[in-house]
Parts: structure tokens; C-alpha cells; sequence
């Protein structure tokens, strides 16, 4: 039986069909274009970040705590001048800061200090300049009333442990706001049973300071604690207990000597301060993207503390 | 040192930028105090009175002579780092200052490519009407 012919390839189909694929080929690239163009200005923005915190880490700290009216008032011409000023003040300041970076110091991590700060006193110092400026940062948000975190929201909210143990620790810490010896103490009240998230598993330093540099810095680097940060091994006889997963008892590490960990697929690729003599090219496979770039800023940071090193010996 | 290359991130850029304000040294917002807070002058002939923070780009004008500058930033735009610190460019420390030089060139730099995607996304409509037109 004949039928009415539909025809399908008329001119007028034709050109409303190229016309609709036009429109979604210029939609595609537009967006292929703009994502570009965000990604651009994205990393651009990363990189500056990146130069602003290298400025602020190879900064002697006895210069980032000169008052800007002391500085303007030398009328330095060049950088030059800049630059000789900067060398005078570090070699006369450099007893001054031994002294002056234990008092500043949180009493608590004596120990630590003692041990690590004399080995290297640059790093010492720049913490010790990132803790008073992020204590500073706290306190100012307590004065508005504002909750910094998780944590310091779940601790405004309602004492977590048994009542006595919260009251004495509310008590120190209205004591004494501004001391890291108060958020040592608070660590104590914090719950046994936290849900876990991604963000609990980066190590804390033993100040605190690297969770409060990583949001002055938020997106400096992959990762969120700052470049360097002291962190304790957890002495002998110390169990140390994993909130966000199953228990774990971390493997009491000698601090004597300096070295490097490296988590890879099949765990942690640990390198010590001896020579290298084979390696097998699987490591570089059980080794993720991120985190490879994360051992090349490592590698970076360790020329600069070299960099340092050399450039301070005598000639 | 030239500061002039650093613009408006200076207190004593900031201050020159004044063209033209309706309030004199003794006002409880006079240039200095205005500069002090980290405004610059953005105004014109029409509307002297508009200052703009050179850290969060807040834009203010309508000011009266009682007015004080940092409490009327801190008023109007407590986010600005600037005026966490709520100390003049002489009383920071070199990192806190170097932290407020930093926020702002983000800050700049943010502005600069949102209105660069904006120009783009404008110039992309015009060309897509083009497109639907010639159908």
C-alpha cells in the first residue's frame, strides 16, 4: 500500500541541522576554552602563593618581626642595601634568637626543641614566627566569636569527655588563651569516637603549628601541614593510637639520625641517611602522581636547607 | 627605593592618590587617617568622596566628617585582612605585612581574571547571537 512521502533531506532540514551542529560545536569549544582559561588563572594564582610563602620561609625571622615603620625609616635605596642590611642583622641577632626562640617556645616542647632547633635554627625560627602570628590569628577569631574548625566547633559545642577532665581543661584554656600549652591540653578531651574523614589522617606537629600554617597557606602545595614542621616520634613505651581507622601502634623510630618517608602503595618507603647502593624500578610504580610531586618539593626544600647549609659554612 | 612602582599597596601611594577630598587634616577622616586604613582615592569631579581598600576592594563613599575610617572598613567589610590586623602599614611586622601584600595581589589578580572570563563570556554570546541570526 502506498504511503505519503515524508521527505527527510529537504534544503530547508538540511540547514537547521548544520546550524543546531554549528551551535554545539561553538558550545563545546566555548566551554573547552573557558575551563582552559580558569585553569590558567588557577595556577598562575598557585604559582604566586608559592613565591609569597618561599619569600616568607627563606625570610630570616629576626627581619619578618622588624616593624614595617623601623624598615621604611632606614630608606634602604636598593636592593642591595636591602640585602647587606638583611646579612647584619641576622649575624648579630643570631645568639640573640637562640636564646630568644626557646623562651618564645611552648615550654611543653622543650624537649623537641632542644633537640631539633639547634640542628636547624632557620626552620626553628620561621615556625616559631608562623605560631605567633597564627596564635594571634586565634585569638582575634575567639574574639569575634567565630569557630576556626571542627575541632574548635565540636569543642564550643559540648564537652566531649567525662566532665571533670573538660572543666579542668576549660579552665586552663581560659587561662591562658594565647599558650600552645592550652591546645596540648585540649588535645586530651578530644573524642574517642570521631567520624572519620580525610582530613584527620595529616600528622599534627608537636605545636600545632603546621594545621594553622596550612590555612594561612591553603593551597600552597598539595598538601595541607607546611613544607618543614617538627614533629615528635612518640618515645618508648608511648602507644600512640590511630583515631580514623583501626588501632595502630606506631613503631618507635630513633631520632638521632634525619630521614625521609615515602608512602607508596604497598606502605611506607622509608630512606635513610646511608647511600642508596640499588633500587628497584617498582618503587616508581607503587609511587601515585601526587605523591611524586610532593617528593619533588621535598627534594626542592632539601636543596634549599643544603643551599643554606653551604652557603653558611666557612669558606 | 622607588615605592611608586608598588601603587596603592603603600600607605604613602595611597596618600598622593588623593585628587581632590572634601575633608580637610583636621576631620576625623582626613586623607592621612583615610590612607592609614588602606583606602585609596577611586573618585571623580562628580563624587570625590569614593575611596576603595587596596586589599578587599571595597568601595565606600558618602563619608561624613565624624566619620572614622578603620571602624567604617570594619563596618562594612570585616573579611578584609587588613582590617584584622587594624593596625597602620607602620605598626605591622614585615610578614604581616608581606601576608596583607599577598592577599591583595590575589585579590587583584581574581578580579583581573574574572573580568577577563567576563569579556570572553560576553564576546562568545555576541558571536553565538551572530550564529542564530544568520540561520
Amino acid at each position: 500500500m502506498p504511503r505519503t512521502k515524508v521527505s527527510k533531506s529537504t534544503k530547508r532540514f538540511r540547514e537547521a541541522s548544520s546550524c543546531e551542529e554549528k551551535l554545539r560545536e561553538f558550545e563545546a569549544s566555548f566551554d573547552g576554552y573557558m575551563h582552559a582559561l580558569e585553569m590558567k588563572a588557577k595556577s598562575q594564582i598557585e604559582s604566586i602563593e608559592e613565591k609569597f610563602y618561599m619569600l616568607l620561609m627563606r625570610t630570616d625571622s629576626s627581619v619578618l618581626n622588624l616593624r614595617m615603620g623601623d624598615v621604611l625609616a632606614l630608606n634602604l635605596k636598593t636592593l642591595e642595601d636591602c640585602k647587606k642590611y638583611s646579612n647584619t642583622l641576622a649575624a648579630s641577632s643570631t645568639s640573640g634568637t637562640k636564646q630568644g626562640s626557646n623562651k618564645q617556645l611552648n615550654p611543653n616542647d622543650e624537649e623537641d626543641s632542644t633537640n631539633s632547633g639547634s640542628a636547624i635554627g632557620v626552620s626553628t625560627s620561621i615556625l616559631t614566627a608562623y605560631s605567633q602570628s597564627s596564635l594571634k590569628q586565634q585569638q582575634q577569631q575567639q574574639q569575634r566569636g567565630r569557630t576556626p574548625g571542627p575541632l574548635s566547633s565540636a569543642r564550643a559545642r559540648r564537652p566531649r569527655r567525662s566532665r571533670s577532665v573538660c572543666d579542668e581543661i576549660h579552665a586552663s584554656a581560659i587561662k591562658s588563651t594565647t599558650s600552645s600549652s592550652s591546645i596540648m591540653d585540649t588535645r586530651i578531651s578530644r573524642s574517642k569516637m570521631r567520624t572519620p574523614t580525610a582530613s584527620r589522617s595529616k600528622a599534627f606537629s608537636a605545636d600545632r603549628s603546621s594545621q594553622i600554617c596550612g590555612q594561612q597557606f591553603p593551597s600552597s602545595t598539595s598538601v595541607q601541614s607546611p613544607a618543614a614542621a617538627f614533629l615528635r616520634w612518640p618515645k618508648p613505651g608511648e602507644v600512640v593510637l590511630s583515631k580514623c581507622g583501626s588501632p595502630v601502634v606506631a613503631h618507635v623510630m630513633p631520632d638521632k639520625y634525619a630521614n625521609v618517608n615515602i608512602p607508596t602503595k604497598n606502605g611506607i618507603f622509608s630512606l635513610r641517611p646511608k647511600k642508596l647502593e640499588e633500587l628497584k624500578t617498582d618503587i616508581i610504580e607503587a609511587i601515585d602522581s601526587d605523591t611524586l610531586n610532593q617528593i619533588r618539593t621535598l627534594h626542592d626544600n632539601l636543596n634549599l636547607i643544603m643551599k643554606m647549609a653551604d652557603g653558611s659554612l666557612p669558606k | 627605593m622607588d615605592y611608586s612602582k608598588f601603587g596603592n599597596m603603600m600607605e604613602r601611594n595611597r596618600i598622593e592618590s588623593f585628587k581632590k577630598w572634601p575633608f580637610d587634616d583636621k576631620k576625623a577622616c582626613s586623607v592621612k587617617k583615610m590612607a592609614e586604613a588602606g583606602f585609596y582615592w577611586s573618585g571623580n569631579e562628580r563624587e570625590p568622596d569614593t575611596v576603595t581598600c587596596f586589599v578587599c576592594n571595597k568601595t565606600l563613599d558618602g563619608w561624613e566628617p565624624t566619620d572614622d575610617p578603620w571602624k567604617e572598613h570594619a563596618k562594612h567589610a570585616p573579611q578584609c585582612n587588613f582590617v584584622k590586623y587594624g593596625r597602620k602599614e607602620a605598626d605591622l611586622t614585615v610578614q604581616e605585612f608581606i601576608n596583607v601584600f599577598s592577599v591583595a595581589v590575589k585579590a587583584r589578580m581574581d578580579k583581573h581574571f574574572n573580568k577577563t572570563l567576563e569579556d570572553f563570556r560576553k564576546c562568545a554570546e555576541k558571536e553565538k547571537e551572530k550564529l542564530l541570526l544568520g540561520k
